[in-house]
């Protein structure tokens, strides 16, 4: 009886937890290539679109900026501020990926310091992520649970794009839709970024390295290129981070 | 996080104390000083401030800055409100606290829940004036030009984890909380600087009424 338990609760996290992160309705592209040059021939306004990588934040001009977040996980509600800054490596430049000229993340000296707190200022998590690297300076002690922060690091790092992005990438038109798919390999993520089909405008990253970190993350309200509103879901553990721009820069 | 609201609310109502790095006071100052915080609770029927906070990450050389309203009336309400860079607010009725952000208001009660009823509990022992003689932390009064100050270190390894100490600035004149500093234990520290205070202005029931 116990072990039937077991399963049906491991079923049922199965089955609620397991959204499929690939985009469905999917046409392949009609070619696939390895570079920022693929060409489309899907029904978009524009003769040409680019698959690229998200910039914003490793963008050569971002600096730092500063959300108005709220983090619901399990029974936790954490509302409060996220404050992201480029940490620059004295020995290692940054790659301009805005010019597009290289189909591939930041440098590997490049990092990111995250801190979340709550609205009187008193820290939740205090992290630095880099290419290779996941440094928790300070974590609040209910939230400091190794397995939260596997999935914090994946949702990060394709938040961030804090790795290199190898190999093949394939490209689809969602029929729906009419976006952009982008399927890549970033580290063991596998990674798919949607973007309207002018290739301009990312809407969607979805993410994962294995069942339980996989990630959804939806960009919306662009200003001045930036999207003022980013939520962040993992279905398989109802985790939802909500990031509302307020500065940048 | 409920614990944090705590430590940050007590904090507002403590009335009382001295300057960091400046010279220690004897024990007759200190009952003085004490009794000058009682005395002020029991004279205080409202506050009406402006405040600003400056959260300071020391590695990053960085500050979040954000300012508000903050308001107080006898016996037991509060609201502390958040106006830049973002909306926010904070209300406290009695055993209820609601909050508004973003425009949704949600309430806890805090006699179904305990960290709540310790943040109640620590509130009136602040208005009441007996914060200083708290057993949760230990307390040392020391005085600078125009402000006494108070460095409250909690004692339980529990907020000493996400909290390393309290520093209460009060002005020597009237006893009010001109500053308050929280110090976390990886060194960034959040400033509150409370200016335009107005005591016993008539304040609305209405205002600590969230919908």
């Amino acid at each position: 009886m116990r072990y039937f338990i077991f399963a049906s609760v491991g079923i049922l996290l199965l089955l609620t937890g397991c959204q499929p992160t690939k985009p469905r309705h999917l046409t392949p592209a009609s070619h696939h290539l390895s570079t920022d040059t693929l060409l489309l021939t899907a029904n978009c306004p524009l003769p040409t679109a680019h698959c690229q990588l998200p910039t914003f934040f490793s963008s050569s001009t971002f600096e730092k900026t500063l959300f108005k977040a709220s983090m619901d996980v399990r029974e936790h509600h954490l509302t409060g501020l996220m404050f992201i800054k480029k940490i620059r490596d004295p020995g290692s430049g940054i790659r301009d990926l805005s010019t597009g000229t290289a189909y591939s993340s930041v440098d590997a000296g490049v990092k990111y310091r995250i801190v979340f707190s709550n609205e009187f200022g008193m820290t939740y998590f205090d992290l630095e992520i880099g290419s290779d690297s996941l440094h928790i300076h300070y974590c609040f002690e209910p939230l400091n649970k190794n397995a939260l922060w596997k999935i914090l690091e994946t949702d990060f790092r394709l938040l961030l794009t804090t790795e290199e992005v190898s190999g093949h990438m394939k490209s689809y038109i969602q029929d729906e839709t009419n976006y952009l798919a982008c399927r890549q390999k970033q580290g063991n993520i596998v990674r798919w970024d949607l973007y309207t089909c002018e290739g301009d405008t990312l809407v969607e990253v979805r993410g994962k390295s294995n069942l339980a970190d996989q990630a959804h993350i939806a960009f919306n309200g662009y200003q001045q290129g930036f999207p003022s509103r980013i939520i962040i879901f993992n279905p398989f553990i109802k985790l939802n981070l909500s990031l509302s721009l307020l500065s940048i820069n | 996080m409920h614990k944090l609201i705590l430590i940050l609310i007590l904090t507002l109502f403590s009335i009382g104390i001295a300057n960091a790095q400046h010279k220690p006071l004897d024990a007759a100052t200190i009952q003085r000083i004490k009794e000058g915080v009682s005395l002020a609770a029991k004279k205080t029927e409202a506050i009406s401030s402006d405040f600003t906070q400056e959260k300071e990450m020391s590695i990053l050389n960085d500050k979040i800055i954000t300012s508000g309203k903050f308001y107080f009336k006898k016996e037991r309400l509060l609201r502390w409100e958040y106006t830049h860079p973002f909306s926010y607010v904070i209300a406290i009725r009695g055993d209820v606290i609601t909050i508004r952000d973003e425009g949704e208001v949600r309430s806890i009660n805090t006699q179904t829940n305990k960290v709540f009823a310790e943040v109640n509990r620590i509130i009136i022992g602040s208005v009441r004036g007996t914060l200083l003689d708290d057993d949760n932390f230990r307390a040392d009064y020391i005085q600078s030009n125009g402000h006494y100050t108070v460095s409250l270190s909690p004692i339980s390894s529990a907020l000493q984890e996400s909290l390393s100490r309290i520093v209460i600035y009060f002005d020597k004149t009237d006893f009010t909380v001109d500053k308050l500093e929280m110090y976390e234990p990886a060194g960034d520290f959040t400033r509150i600087t409370f200016s335009k205070k107005q005591l016993n202005q008539p304040l609305s029931d209405e205002i600590f009424h969230l919908r």
